[in-house]
């Protein structure tokens, strides 16, 4: 609560109030009961809900002719607090001084034999030199031992947010704009990494620190006159990761070493100690964290009335993201090889350059070029006639050295044996377009519009693909309280050229891999494919008088990728949502919403396994999967007058309904791996109902019996399956160590008493 | 965390009650020809003046026809309305007009070709300059900013009432906070060039740039996350492994379809494939190229 000093000595420090002060304000205090609260973290996700006496608002304000001053706490004290202090003399100058805290509250239910001490994770050494060297099939038995004794963690971060702007024109015409942010992150998050295959791919998961800061501030001017304003705007960005890790007399930044449960001493399969012959890979695993970087940009902005009817708009922008840290070790196991003999004898190091040419690097030198400009030409040469012209682009400019490392420890275990490229993955996109709409009525508008938007890739499997959108709408408007939209935009997306074999992943960097046939040259990755796109959007608000409102809203997206044969194939976005509200009298009002979302897609698949380095590929190894999400939700509510000025009710009511449906087929024959067997349906719902009963005790006193029933609940195979050992659940996961969070369902019961003195 | 400030909050409103200045007093200017004077439209509209929550300078003249145009033939003809203009029923360019004869900088600056404006929204829409009880900081006709975003946005409602959420209806993030309502030159009104940029603004860990990327991470954060909603966790747009498997299909265990119980089900359950490729936003360890460090 120390930072939400700054907005309070803002306060002190306003000028004195004018002779006819009158501040306002409310302050709110309550007591609560709450039952259930802390049976899962998803009930105070990112919120606090206190029981006993608390505060939950308050208020103040002046507001004088020329000046106002506002002040906003609401739940002082308590995890989610925020204060906001705002003064303003309208059209001089504003300032805004704020503090907040955001909790995120993963999870309640993990456990884990780590103890962590800043990015060190650690476990007791017996542990460690029992598994390593007991018999291999009792190292499982054993470990699910270890993991019944595990100890609870909470597994939640807060995010403590400083923040404050001044607005100043100092005449008429010119304003300039400062503003700042500081924001800690602080809490544990789950973090999981696992060894090589060739030692078990055992997991270990753990409940990682998160300590972070990021600091932003910007400052700008604007300057105009009637028919022309300009403006610029600095832009400075810093993320520092705060997490360290300390291991053998080194400090190693934004990172974290991880005992392994299953080695206390460094071993590789080319390195077996034989009276510790278990899981031969490092004793320790180090797992690179978030690294510091940095952002700058620059933005200048204008525009300007060129005639009566023409008007230009224009902004662009220069900026550079950086990042510079210290590389880290490849592995901190002593027994994994240091040389590659791949083709040659010499160390596993980074090299910044290629394998030829490279010299060895300490340090990552990143960095970023971005550019962004946007120009709109607007112009109504006749009255019932709009045309507009415009050009965008941003680019995404990888300046950052080609680097290549040697070869690589694989998972803390051993050396893979292949060189590999690091690649600077740049792009840029460019839109041009131009539109027109005409009025053929008072209440009838009808637009069209063509865009082409160009992509230029480096280091993907298209350099260059383009997509021709058209779009049209109609806007109706037969009363002033009729508005109704409906727009539909078309979509066709084409690469120039789509070059299967540059397959800048695992098996197919430029160094490549011995696998032949490693690239799948049938699929298409569902952001380079061609697609087509059809969107349709409407929007419809309905308000005869000052008692009914009803409104519609509808949006679908169908994309099809029909040139792709393995990969995403289509997927499809529609939602649909009805609100209403109807005031009857003075006295009732109620409101009403109905809103479904669903997203689908389907992917065509095939099971390749590779034997004798050679990728199968047989059609009969194909699958699909069909995944359907659809999500309902329903409101209600009610805001009664019981007897004026005296008794109120409100009461609202939400119930949610979200579930994923999974296909999953497969062509008979072939492999079995290749059979997609079913998978269960993942269900969630949240059945929410609050209410509060006011009576105005005087002008300025009111109290509130207020009561709240939630509900969520969850089927989720992928987590409420969920304890630290998962040997009885997979096999092939009776040596990994899991942290067992799961998102447990609740059943919140809520009483309230709340008083409020208006002043 | 302490809770030892409540005390001083208390004493905050008191000591500025202290406090002793003289504000400005502005006078009146007199009627300019076809205006009436704010005076003549308090006449019939007084509580129309009472319930104004727009700054104006001087309390006693809220000077109406600085908005609503001149009104002396609407005062001389016994207020017939037809010599008023209602900004209901404006077309909306007019009556756009009239608040962005001050409202052109800084928000408003790319209002004209915003897509709400090329859509009829007016301001008058969303605003309300006349209403003393519930006035908030933009002036909003709705009590916040989200009913006034799904007023017309109905089905951006329902993704933020999805299980997996950032915290908008816990009122700690609004549509404002990545979006210019008032428009703004980049796609779909965002406030930042890109929709990455405007998602590091609170995820700058995520930046970058790191040793081995993740190409589709790098160009937009939207390739796997929904930022309004998902049912499943980090805002996900599906789960993996099926995630991944939109695009990581080649060889070996990526291109198994994979069961949920019983052997392999690891490469399912919990986060799937993230248990293991841990650095999948990107890894700046030199043995990442897997994003398993």
């Amino acid at each position: 609560m120390r930072r939400a000093w700054l907005p309070m000595l803002a306060l002190l420090a306003v000028p004195a109030l004018a002779d006819d002060a009158d501040p306002t304000g409310t302050a709110e205090l309550g007591v609560q009961a709450v039952d259930g609260r802390e049976e899962s973290s998803k009930f105070q996700e990112y919120r606090e809900v206190p029981s006993g006496l608390f505060l939950r608002r308050l208020t103040f304000g002046v507001t004088e002719p020329d000046w106002r001053l506002t002040v906003d706490v609401e739940h002082p004290g308590l995890e989610d607090q925020r204060i906001v202090a705002d003064w303003a003399r309208p059209g001089k100058v504003h300032v805004r001084v704020g503090y907040d805290q955001t909790p995120h509250w993963i999870s309640n239910t993990a456990r884990t034999l780590h103890r962590q001490e800043g990015g060190s994770l650690s476990l007791p050494d017996p542990m460690q030199q029992e598994l390593q060297a007991i018999p291999a099939a009792t190292v499982g038995p054993r470990l699910e031992e270890y993991l019944d004794g595990a100890l609870p963690v909470d597994l939640r971060f807060r995010r403590d947010t400083t923040f404050g702007l001044v607005d100043w024109s100092p005449s008429p015409g010119l304003i300039t704009h400062a503003s700042f942010s500081h924001e800690q992150r602080e809490g544990t998050r789950p973090v999981s990494l696992a060894t090589y295959f060739g030692v078990g791919a055992d997991t270990t998961e753990v409940a990682a620190p998160v300590d972070s800061t990021t600091w932003n501030a910007s400052l700008g001017l604007e300057f105009g006159r009637e028919r022309w304003n300009v403006g610029g705007t600095v832009l400075y960005s810093e993320y520092t990761n705060n997490v360290a890790a300390a291991f053998g007399g080194a400090a190693y930044e934004n990172a974290l070493v991880i005992d392994n449960p299953l080695r206390l001493t460094d071993a590789s399969p080319g390195n077996v100690d034989p009276l510790a012959p278990n899981n031969p890979a490092g004793a320790h695993f180090l797992l690179s964290q978030p690294p510091d970087n940095r952002s700058l940009w620059v933005q200048v902005e204008g525009t300007a009335k060129l005639t009566s009817w023409m008007r230009l708009v224009a902004q662009a922008g220069v900026g550079e993201n950086r990042q510079d840290e210290l590389f880290l070790p490849f592995t901190l196991n002593t027994a994994a090889p240091t040389v590659t003999a791949d083709p040659v004898p010499r160390p596993v190091q980074v090299l910044q350059g290629d394998l030829v040419t490279g010299t060895p690097a300490d340090r990552y030198d990143g960095k970023v070029d971005l550019t962004s400009y946007h120009v709109r030409l607007e112009a109504d040469p006749v009255e019932r006639l709009d045309l507009r012209a415009f050009a965008r682009s941003y680019e995404y400019d990888n300046k950052t050295p080609l680097y290549t490392v040697t070869d690589y420890v694989r998972a803390d275990t051993d050396l893979e044996g292949i060189a590999r490229a690091a690649l600077p993955f740049a792009w840029k996109k460019d839109n041009l377009g131009v539109e027109g709409d005409y009025r053929f009525a008072s209440a009838l508008r009808g637009e069209l519009g063509y865009e082409r938007e160009t992509w230029h890739r480096e280091f993907r499997n298209t350099d260059r693909s383009h997509e021709d959108i058209l779009s049209a709408a109609l806007s109706w408007t037969p009363a002033p309280w009729v508005h109704t939209r409906l727009a539909y935009r078309r979509g066709d997306r084409k690469f120039d050229h789509y070059d299967e074999e540059t397959f800048f992943g695992e098996e197919g960097f430029p160094e490549g891999e011995p696998v032949t046939g490693a690239v799948l040259e049938e699929q298409r990755l569902f952001d380079l494919a061609a697609r087509t796109r059809d969107r349709f959007d409407l929007v419809a608000r309905f308000q005869p008088g000052e008692r009914l409102s009803v409104g519609l809203n509808a949006v679908v997206v169908a994309d099809r990728y029909d040139e792709t044969e393995l990969g995403r194939t289509a997927d499809d976005t529609r939602g649909f949502a009805v609100d209403v509200a109807y005031a009857w009298g003075e006295r009732v009002t109620l409101y009403a919403d109905y809103g479904r979302d669903t997203f689908t897609f389907d992917l065509d698949s095939r099971y390749r396994p590779v034997t004798a380095n050679v990728a199968v590929d047989d059609p009969l190894n194909d699958w699909f999967s069909h995944v359907d999400d659809a999500t309902d939700t329903v409101g209600v509510g009610l805001d009664l007058v019981l007897v004026p000025d005296r008794w109120t009710l409100d009461v609202e009511g939400r119930w949610v309904d979200s579930t994923t449906q999974y296909e999953n087929r497969f062509v008979p024959g072939g492999s079995p791996t290749g059979d997609a067997p079913p998978w269960p349906d993942l269900d969630n719902g949240l059945t929410s109902v609050e209410g509060n009963l006011h009576y105005r005790l005087s002008s300025r006193w009111d109290v509130a019996l207020g009561f709240l029933r939630e509900l969520y609940d969850q089927e989720d195979w992928a987590r409420d399956v969920m304890k630290p050992w998962m040997g009885d659940v997979d096999s092939g996961a009776s040596e990994s160590a899991f942290l067992g969070w799961r998102v447990p369902d609740y059943s919140v019961s809520l009483a309230r008493l709340l008083a409020t003195y208006r002043f | 965390m302490t809770r030892s400030a409540l005390a001083p909050l208390f004493l905050v409103p008191f000591a500025l009650l202290a406090l002793r200045g003289s504000g400005a007093e502005d006078t009146p200017s007199p009627p300019v020809s076809g205006f009436a004077g704010s005076q003549a439209c308090l006449t019939c509209h007084e509580g129309q003046g009472h319930t104004l929550v727009h700054p104006h300078p001087d309390r006693e003249d809220p000077r109406c026809e600085s908005c609503h145009g001149p009104g002396q033939a609407h005062v001389d003809s016994g207020g017939d309305p037809n010599l008023m203009q209602s900004f209901a029923e404006l077309p909306p360019g007019q009556a756009n007009a009239r608040c962005q004869a001050c409202h052109t900088w800084q928000e408003q600056r790319f209002w004209p070709a915003s897509a709400h404006s090329r859509a009829g929204v007016t301001c008058v829409s969303c605003h309300a300059v006349h209403r003393a009880e519930g006035a908030n900081p933009h002036l909003l006709r709705q009590p916040d900013e989200l009913s006034t975003c799904f007023g017309c946005h109905g089905v951006m409602r329902t993704r933020t009432w999805k299980s997996s959420h950032m915290p908008v209806r816990e009122g700690k993030l609004s549509c404002g906070d990545c979006h210019n309502p008032h428009g703004s030159p980049s796609e779909k009104m965002l406030r930042d060039p890109s929709p990455q940029e405007n998602c590091y603004r609170c995820h700058a860990e995520k930046r970058g740039p790191t040793l081995f990327e993740h190409p589709p991470v790098r160009e937009n954060c939207m390739n796997c996350h929904d930022p309004h909603g998902s049912m499943h966790e980090n805002l996900l747009v599906t789960r993996p492994p099926r995630l991944c498997q939109n695009c990581h299909i080649n060889t070996r265990h990526p291109s198994e379809p994979r069961s949920v119980t019983g052997p392999g089900s690891r490469f399912a359950f919990d986060k799937a494939c993230v248990n293991c490729h841990t650095s999948v936003h990107g890894s700046n360890h030199p043995a990442g190229v897997r994003q398993q460090r």
